[in-house]
């Protein structure tokens, strides 16, 4: 019997998940996308906004890491950011909700590498660091917080 | 400076190696708020001050070591902490206490809001380079000006601005 689970299993894995199924590596310019936030400090709970801190990126060339969601439900959204945050054995806070408009008129773009399977990189984040804190700042105004309920 | 006396996090015993190592005597020094008042009663620091210090001192212990939030992040500089500990002193009493965070890149940032489009963000680099960026409705400013005699004006200005209709 668990042969035959481990032969199901070996088959079920050249299926294309509902994850990575006919994902378009072009991101849409309405895209759906989340931030997850593993750091309390990414965003003020009482006045229920995210803070630029969250968008910043990491590492050379910077980067800010994000996931795409389009036709996902709610608990499958919150299902990724879990795992995100198990690998960094940390604990998931919150996400931040935007959509690629955001984007729009910015030097930033999305680079869609699906690695692990719907993640994309926020690219093209000037040299100067208030160029940068300004436009995390604006991905932030235009983001809507949810709490990890 | 002397040893301290206040309860503040227990640091990690040393900070990175090379010229970013950082000591817990080193951080005394960086952020006085770890000289009470009763050791230097010559300073006399309001509990807004204090609080803030160790809110910076608390940020800064979290983001002592290199990846310190899961994604590569670079450790706080002695010097970033120093510099941010100063431009804390040099905030008009009239400005609302920020939230003290410590970016990716390992500067100390503060951050101010009043809700939807009234922010300010600002980062302070190890050299003393002060940055920011404003939303204030549709109006955006950002730019960067050195720590040098007080309050950047530049900054002093967005400040003015965020909490001008507030006073």
């Amino acid at each position: 019997m668990a042969f035959l689970r481990r032969l199901l299993s070996f088959f079920a894995s050249f299926i294309p998940t509902k994850s990575s199924q006919n994902r378009p590596r072009e991101v849409r310019s309405d895209e759906p996308i989340v931030r997850y936030i593993i750091d309390s400090k990414h965003f003020h709970k009482p006045k229920h906004v995210v803070k630029p801190d969250a968008f910043l990126p990491n590492g050379d060339p910077p980067t800010t890491s994000v996931f795409r969601v389009d036709g996902l439900s709610s608990d499958d959204v919150w299902g990724i950011g879990h795992r995100i945050a198990n690998k960094r054995s940390r604990t998931l806070k919150a996400r931040a909700d935007f959509d690629t408009r955001a984007l729009m008129g910015t030097p930033l773009k999305l680079d869609a590498d699906d690695d692990p399977p719907r993640h994309a990189n926020i690219i093209g984040w000037p040299l100067e660091k208030s160029d940068r804190l300004q436009l995390a700042l604006e991905i932030a105004e235009k983001s809507s917080l949810l709490v990890v309920p | 400076m002397n040893s301290f006396a206040l309860p503040l996090p227990d640091f990690p015993s040393f900070w990175a190696a090379g010229d970013r190592s950082v000591t817990r005597s080193a951080l005394r020094t960086a952020v006085p708020v770890f000289e009470t008042e009763a050791q230097s009663s010559s300073v006399s620091i309001d509990d807004v001050r204090r609080e803030l210090r160790r809110a910076l001192a608390v940020a800064a212990s979290e983001a002592s070591t290199a990846d310190w939030d899961g994604y590569g992040a670079k450790a706080v500089s002695a010097s970033a902490i120093s510099h941010a500990a100063e431009l804390l002193d040099s905030l008009p009493t009239t400005v609302p206490p920020p939230d003290i965070s410590i970016h990716p890149d390992g500067e100390v940032g503060f951050f101010w809001t009043r809700g939807k489009r009234l922010s300010v963000a600002v980062s302070i680099s190890p050299t003393g380079l002060v940055s920011f960026a404003s939303l204030h409705g549709h109006r955006r400013l950002h730019g960067s000006e050195y720590l040098v005699n007080g309050l950047p004006s530049s900054l002093a200005l967005v400040l003015r601005q965020l909490h001008s209709d507030e006073e």
